[in-house]
């Protein structure tokens, strides 16, 4: 009794605070979140759904009554927007508005209450404060309207109901406790719990249902009481109170009414309402503090969810679990958080915005950096695959793969890594009688071990043939034209030839050799025209490229001679090339302070024997020389000398020096 | 093989020249038949006691394989009559003396069956006598002799004799003056060595070749004084007085005219022998050139691909041959419009052909001489040389040659060994070159 006390309590208690609990929440967490916020109130919805089914019994007695007023309790979509209204007014001061609402519903039920007993109110009343108490903490606690402790609250609520006998439904505060948990329950209820027959409305309920709904609107009747109408319809016209009978009209007629014990003045319809037989049952069920609903039984059998036995296979009998009804805690904490980031601005609707590359950027940033070797690119090499079973390891082989005697003996006499296969095929009547095999573990540990150990590579194999290898040579046809056969040759040097030099004209060759001689050959003949003696080994000559003058140099030794061949000059080209070569000496001459004895090179003019050879230029330097070379204009002269200890090149002016 | 000797073919023998006529009916010879089994049936029907060689031309050339061969390679029916026309063959060039040199021999000509003149690399030359006897020798060069030319000048008291070019830069006329052989003259002008040398066939001019790429003309007869002053006013006047040569003793000879126009060393030049003023030259930019030595115009310019060592120009066949530093004779048709192209090329030489020389009295015969120290002497109606004379002694074997010259039978040649090579050469063909001419006239 006391259980359904609470539950009825609990039940009155969750319909008004559900009207703004979840919605004020709501407006306080998520204002600009529209997406969470609807998630969210679907949630808190289904959660109502569960007090629901707690509350079923009574939900559906109030249900009853609430049906005589002619109310549709399935209208959702009405109790949403009432939500919605209240939302906006609790946005403000939830608080207030909470204590507010309470205590309309508080006033309801002492309003229905005061119609009965007047000594009954004032317990309602300070009972009402102590629900209020208790409502308010329940919530704070764990935010769920289901359970009740006090004793004191389900009664007194009990008694507030059973105590509005005329005006229980008068109220208009009542009338949305009604609708929206009638409406809202009837579904879970039906589908989680006993199953009641279905109340049609207007016909199975004794209640008269088919008079107008009160079209007044949501005014209060009190502000009408001295008027002849009781509002406006929605057209702006005054409804007309029905006419009334007087006091003694009234009183004769409760005289006549046998019913009129059980008659209850509507006063928004403005008529009398007869209450049903089962309706005052059921208030006298509620007055007595006994269940309203004559059926349910209190005591029903003790369903034992977690039994002594112990299943093996149990399937799932388990009851959902209270989490899986509960708002986590943790997921808003979390949604919390992201809300949190939201308003700060961190996290921003719309598709991320792409990660822009910077225009310019390091082209050898990760220049340094070492390709790393894909292993997984590399192909996974096969485990080398087991041999299968032949005919011999067959439990009962044909006789020719079965040992002899001899060879037998010979198998066991072989150490075992030499032995061919490591058994001896055996021959059994069944499979039956075949005995375990005692290598098994063995054999398993070194295939492990191959396995393990030998390393498995790949081989890369070259299918190179030789002639690949070997460079592609042109065809010797495309090559052409090169010297394909020897046309003369010029004999004459003792030693090897160091050097041989073409004169710009084309017509003659210059050979310099070991054996301390330069020849000068007519080229087309080979014929030996001249040969100067330089007495040491001669390692360059070479022509002077100006073909104004007809001179060339010899690199003999440490020694640079310039020569002019006289017999292959004319005149004039004698006249210039000797010219050129006195040049350098009438300018030495003119700035002697220059000459300057630590100068590597000396030059000097040959002696009177030398010239008549035609050498004109003496060129001494310190080291070897190896090389020498024009400019092309035919003034400059490099020199390369050459020993141990590094080599240097020297540039040479002949008119200048 | 037993088919094939089989095969016949009809031929009929025809011949130029009379006294080796046969019938020209036609007859039936096998096949395989090569020049001397063909010889042999000419001889058989001229009844011969001692047979005498022929060469046999088909369609104007020797026929130097088998009759199925040159069958085979003209893709001919056998079935056809062939005309085969024969000639006696060429017997092979016998040597007939060697005249050693301390030097190398650069140039050689004979200027009668008698009189042989030789320009040696030691500056010297010497004038020989078919009895291996040296008559003369002429010294007046400073370098090396590169070039003789025979000429025919002059009165009873100064003739010209011949004239050498070397590599002092001039070119000397030597002759008999006052009874006694010296130099008339010299001419001088060119800035570089002289290669060439060539006198007009009616001697009264004659051409140098330089490598100082030019062609100078001058008259063959000998000044009357010093042409010293024609000479300075052409050049700078202080270089005059500098010159200083063992041969300045020499009245000089001033030219005539220059050709230029080459680009490179001019090597080689000869007269046109139809055409006195008109000269072909050849050189080291691979042209060969036709001048008007009265104008001094370049009129025609050919081109090869190589160094023009040698030129010749025969007055029978009107070609001009060039020997080549390829190793190559072309054969050139300075007539003919097309300028560039090569009538016939000549390989069969292994160094450069340094020399060549027409036959005199010859339309097809040509000789070469080479590094490769032999004479070919080929008749361009075949593409293969008729005979290859090598060197006899081994002082010449190895030696290069550079100078060659057909005197009439005589074949003269000298090199690099010093050694004057003088070869016989039958000249049956004489009376052929000579109706054959005849017959162009």
């Amino acid at each position: 009794m006391a259980r359904k006390g609470n539950m009825s309590a609990g039940k009155k208690r969750s319909a008004a605070s559900r009207d703004e609990k979840p919605v004020v929440e709501k407006k306080e967490v998520f204002p600009q979140a529209s997406v969470l916020e609807a998630s969210s109130e679907s949630e808190y919805e289904s959660n109502d759904d569960e007090e629901d089914i707690m509350d079923g019994d009574f939900d559906q007695a109030l249900r009853a009554m609430a049906e005589d007023q002619g109310f549709d309790s399935a209208d959702g979509e009405d109790f949403e927007s009432e939500d919605a209204e209240e939302a906006q007014e609790a946005e403000n001061d939830d608080n207030e508005d909470d204590d507010e609402e309470s205590d309309i519903h508080s006033s309801d039920i002492e309003g229905a209450s005061s119609d009965g007993e007047d000594a009954d109110s004032e317990d309602a009343e300070s009972d009402d404060e102590e629900f209020e108490l208790e409502r308010t903490g329940s919530r704070s606690t764990d935010g769920h309207a289901t359970a009740f402790d006090s004793d004191a609250e389900a009664a007194a609520y009990a008694e507030a109901l059973g105590n509005a006998d005329s005006e229980l439904l008068g109220d208009e505060g009542m009338d949305r406790l009604t609708i929206r948990d009638f409406g809202k329950d009837l579904e879970s209820w039906k589908s989680y719990r006993k199953t009641l027959p279905q109340i049609e409305p207007g016909y199975a309920s004794d209640s008269s249902t088919d008079e107008p709904v009160n079209t007044i609107g949501n005014v209060p009747i009190e502000w009408y009481e001295d008027y002849p109408h009781i509002g406006y319809d929605i057209d702006g016209k005054r409804i007309m109170k029905p006419a009334t009978a007087d006091e003694l009209d009234k009183f004769l007629e409760n005289m006549d009414n046998p019913d009129v014990f059980r008659t209850a003045r509507d006063e928004v319809n403005q008529k009398d309402v007869k209450i049903s037989a089962e309706e005052i049952d059921i208030i006298r069920r509620i007055q007595g503090g006994d269940i309203p609903d004559a059926d349910y039984n209190p005591y029903e059998d003790t369903v034992e969810w977690f039994t002594s036995q112990t299943m093996k296979t149990p399937l799932t009998g388990a009851p959902l679990t209270k989490r899986g009804f509960v708002p986590s805690k943790w997921e808003h904490k979390r949604v919390m958080q992201i809300v949190r980031a939201i308003r700060q601005g961190l996290i921003t609707s719309g598709a991320p915005t792409e990660k822009q590359e910077p225009r310019l950027y390091d082209v050898w940033e990760n220049a340094d950096a070492q390709p790393k070797e894909d292993n997984s690119r590399r192909p996974r090499l096969v485990a080398p695959r087991m041999a299968l079973p032949t005919h011999e390891e067959s439990y009962h082989p044909p006789e020719e793969y079965l040992a002899t005697p001899e060879e037998r003996e010979k198998w066991e006499n072989t150490d075992p890594e030499d032995r061919k296969r490591n058994f001896l095929p055996q021959d059994f009547n069944s499979l039956r009688t075949v005995p375990g095999y005692e290598n098994f573990v063995h054999e398993r540990f070194q295939r492990c071990l191959d396995l393990y150990l030998a390393p498995r590579m790949l081989k890369k194999t070259n299918n190179l043939n030789a002639e690949e290898l070997m460079p592609r040579l042109p065809d010797p046809r495309d090559l052409r034209p090169f010297p394909s056969a020897e046309a003369l040759v010029y004999l004459g040097h003792t030693g090897r030839v160091r050097s041989i030099s073409v004169d710009p004209t084309g017509l003659w060759l210059l050979s310099g050799s070991d054996d301390g001689t330069v020849r000068l050959w007519e080229l087309v003949t080979g014929r030996c025209a001249r040969i100067w003696n330089l007495g040491d080994v001669v390692h360059t000559v070479a022509w002077c490229p100006n073909a104004e003058v007809c001179v060339f140099a010899v690199a003999a030794g440490s020694r640079v001679a310039i020569i002019i061949p006289t017999e292959l000059c004319d005149d004039q080209k004698r006249l210039v090339s000797e010219e050129l070569v006195r040049a350098g000496f009438s300018s030495a001459a003119a700035d002697e302070d220059v000459a300057d004895d630590s100068l590597p090179v000396s030059w000097d003019t040959p002696t009177t024997a030398e010239q008549a050879t035609g050498m004109h230029i003496m060129v001494a330097m310190h080291k070897t020389v190896k090389s020498v070379a024009w400019h092309r204009r035919g003034d400059y002269l490099a020199s390369l000398t050459s020993e141990e200890g590094g080599s240097s090149v020297l540039i040479h002016q002949i008119s200048k020096h | 093989m037993d088919t094939k000797s089989e095969e016949q073919v009809q031929i009929r023998l025809v011949a130029k020249q009379q006294k080796y006529a046969v019938p020209e009916a036609p007859i039936v010879v096998p096949q395989q038949l090569q020049r001397y089994g063909l010889s042999e049936i000419v001889n058989h029907l001229l009844g011969n006691e001692r047979p005498i060689p022929f060469d046999f031309l088909v369609d104007g050339q020797f026929l130097r394989d088998s009759i199925s061969g040159y069958l085979k390679e003209k893709s001919l029916s056998a079935e056809n009559i062939l005309t085969l026309e024969y000639v006696e063959s060429m017997l092979p060039p016998t040597e007939i003396a060697s005249y050693s040199h301390d030097d190398w021999i650069s140039s050689v000509v004979a200027a009668s069956r008698d009189k042989f003149v030789v320009g040696s690399y030691d500056g010297i030359v010497r004038l020989w006598n078919a009895q291996s006897e040296c008559v003369d020798t002429l010294v007046g060069h400073d370098s090396a002799v590169k070039c003789v030319a025979a000429a025919t000048a002059g009165g009873a008291k100064t003739r010209v004799e011949f004239i050498s070019g070397s590599q002092d830069r001039t070119a000397i006329a030597w002759g008999m003056k006052n009874g006694a052989r010296k130099a008339l003259y010299a001419a001088r002008g060119h800035t570089d060595s002289i290669e060439a040398v060539s006198v007009n066939p009616s001697n009264t001019h004659f051409v140098t070749a330089s490598t100082d790429s030019t062609i100078r003309f001058w008259s063959l007869a000998a000044p009357k004084q010093s042409e010293d002053a024609i000479l300075d006013d052409a050049e700078t006047a202080p270089l005059a007085k500098k010159r200083k040569s063992a041969n300045a003793q020499f009245m000089t000879k001033a030219a005539i005219g220059t050709l230029t126009g080459h680009v490179g060393a001019v090597t080689s030049v000869c007269f046109n022998k139809d055409q006195e003023s008109q000269i072909f030259s050849g050189g080291w930019d691979h042209s060969v050139r036709t001048w008007d030595v009265a104008s001094g115009v370049n009129m025609a310019t050919n081109l090869c691909d190589k160094v023009v060592l040698d030129i010749d120009y025969s007055a029978h066949s009107r070609l001009i041959a060039t020997g080549h530093a390829d190793r190559s004779i072309r054969l050139w048709d300075p007539r003919s419009d097309d300028n560039t192209v090569v009538k016939l090329r000549l390989t069969s030489h292994k160094g450069f052909v340094s020399s060549v020389a027409w036959a005199p009295n010859s339309a097809y015969m040509l000789a070469s001489a080479s590094h490769d120290s032999t004479i070919k002497v080929w008749d361009i109606r075949s593409r293969t040389p008729l005979y290859t004379v090598y060197p006899s002694s081994d002082k010449d074997k190895g030696k290069k040659l550079l100078a060659l010259d057909w005197h009439e039978s005589l074949l003269l040649a000298g090199g690099e060994s010093g050694s004057l090579r003088i070869h016989s050469v039958n000249s049956q063909y004489e009376d052929a070159a000579q109706t054959l001419v005849q017959a162009e006239d």
